[in-house]
């Protein structure tokens, strides 16, 4: 496994508690989903395995280390995409990732290289010198994406990867995402898109109230509900209610 | 709500609840790891800066010679010698600490508050191997590094005037990087508690610029209530002044000074680190 939680609990220092008990593995090579409206608790299940803060109780393992202590050494393994565009502004698309790889030590003649072979993955090298907000939205997202892989991952982290994307950028997206989960990248996403999740996920987690409701393959999920797409699932699952 | 009355850690059971130090958030990394993996942030500040430098440069060189020749040039004519000091050779060694004091404020107030609130910036960097501590460090030693450039642009144009009696004025450069230290400090301290950006006004009318105006700069304390001035030794701009001071006539008595604003850094960093990791990192 490269991810495991058990008995996982989060409860902020407001008083909010975002998890509750919550136990799953991730397995090696996998693309996990998980689904839930907002407020359900994924962002804070991310940011734990993503070792951004720790848990208030239970146990988390990533990559076999413990998050509390060896956090450093699993985020080096780590590729996170986050839900918003958080490039730095003042900076080029080219300087964005040298800056990014930088953190992540990867060797400056290494990093050339991996910034030509990314920018052309994203299918961005015309914009290599481009300022940030000098390129649309979508292509922001692309850099982002780039950025997320800049240090060849173990496990990738998407936070909504399809958020503001138009289709075509949407298929890059997943085009990319798929590559790399058959290269052996571990994929753990969060999203609200139905499609996003029945075309990449092998497992979803439906999490609600900071607890995981149901767990299947899309195909078990759509099973077991005796439904035809995810969304019916979903709001079979979650209800159909507007309340959070 | 969670009371302090209830703060209590339980690492045992592979968390931790209550109260989340900055430590919790560094995931097991050593202070040492941290203040290697700064610099990387450092870097970061370096390549913004070398975009940016043109404008902040001009404006940073501009400010403290406006205040030197304007009051220094204006009111001279009207004050005698100040401890055998023209009134302009009086205040050029405080103007030149407060070059440090202004860069530092500058870079550890809008500018941190802009990457958390606006640009995300640290949320991207906490996506890697930093932490909040590294991060944090490093903007606290640009800062430093701010200080020292800002001074060095400044001290030679008042050198080539003649208005410091010694080379050992060159060790201010140390003096001024120290009180950057504590004002990145104190700048990362106000941007913990402030919640709206045109709050710094507050920090701006009611800190930065009375220490300014009763550091010593422009005229001695001596002058002053002795209740006032009592307060005023305990301020770190004052030390930093009367070190550059003393300096510029060659004295190198400067010891007590520098061991006060050691200790200021010493205990303001730590706290500067703690009440920043919780805006950062809302856990």
């Amino acid at each position: 496994m490269v991810v495991s939680a058990k008995n996982l609990n989060k409860r902020y220092s407001s008083g909010t508690e975002a998890i509750r008990g919550i136990s799953f593995d991730i397995k090696k090579g996998e693309i996990y989903g998980f689904l839930g409206p907002n407020g359900a608790g994924k962002s804070t299940l991310i940011k734990m395995i993503s070792c951004y803060f720790p848990a208030t109780s239970g146990e988390l393992s990533v990559l076999g280390l413990d998050p509390n202590k060896k956090a450093s050494k699993i985020k080096r393994c780590l590729g996170i995409m986050p839900q918003d565009n958080n490039l730095d502004p003042d900076l080029t698309v080219f300087e964005n990732l040298y800056l990014y790889a930088n953190y992540f030590s990867v060797p400056r003649k290494k990093r050339l290289e991996r910034i030509d072979e990314l920018l052309k993955l994203v299918g961005l090298e015309h914009k290599r010198n481009a300022r940030v907000t000098q390129i649309s939205g979508g292509q922001q997202r692309r850099v982002v994406l780039a950025r997320s892989i800049i240090n060849e991952p173990k496990i990738l982290i998407l936070d909504e990867p399809s958020a503001g994307l138009d289709p075509h950028s949407r298929q890059v997206v997943w085009s990319i995402v798929r590559d790399l989960n058959a290269k052996g990248c571990t994929v753990i996403l969060t999203t609200h898109y139905m499609k996003e999740a029945e075309e990449l996920c092998h497992r979803i987690a439906f999490v609600d109230a900071g607890k995981i409701v149901a767990l299947d393959t899309p195909e078990g999920h759509l099973a077991a509900n005796n439904a035809t797409d995810l969304e019916d699932v979903y709001l079979k699952t979650m209800g159909s209610s507007l309340e959070e | 709500m969670i009371s302090l009355r209830t703060y209590k850690k339980n690492r045992g059971a592979g968390g931790v609840e209550g109260r989340i130090s900055t430590a919790d958030l560094c995931g097991g990394n050593s202070i040492w790891k941290d203040l290697y993996d700064s610099r990387l942030l450092w870097m970061r500040q370096l390549t913004v800066f070398r975009k940016t430098y043109k404008v902040g440069l001009v404006i940073r060189f501009f400010e403290p010679l406006l205040y030197l020749f304007a009051i220094g040039l204006g009111i001279s004519t009207y004050v005698g010698k100040i401890n055998g000091l023209t009134y302009i050779e009086f205040i050029a060694p405080g103007i030149l600490i407060t070059t440090a004091m202004w860069a530092a404020t500058y870079e550890t107030s809008f500018a941190i508050y802009t990457k958390i609130h606006y640009q995300r910036t640290y949320e991207a960097i906490l996506a890697t191997p930093m932490n909040v501590r590294s991060i944090i460090i490093g903007e606290m030693a640009w800062a430093g590094t701010k200080a020292i450039l800002n001074m060095t642009i400044v001290m030679i144009p008042l050198a080539l005037m003649g208005l410091f009696h010694s080379p050992y004025i060159i060790v201010a450069i140390f003096v001024g990087f120290l009180v950057g230290l504590i004002y990145s400090a104190f700048g990362i301290i106000a941007t913990s508690f402030i919640r709206a950006m045109d709050h710094y006004g507050i920090y701006s009318t009611f800190f930065i610029m009375p220490l300014f105006m009763f550091s010593g700069v422009f005229y001695p304390i001596e002058n002053l209530p002795n209740v006032l001035a009592f307060f005023v030794y305990l301020t770190p701009l004052y030390h930093g002044v009367e070190a550059a001071r003393l300096l510029s006539v060659g004295d190198l008595g400067i010891m007590l000074h520098v061991v006060y604003l050691l200790v200021m850094v010493v205990l303001l960093v730590p706290l500067a680190l703690r009440r920043i990791s919780g805006r950062i990192v809302v856990a």
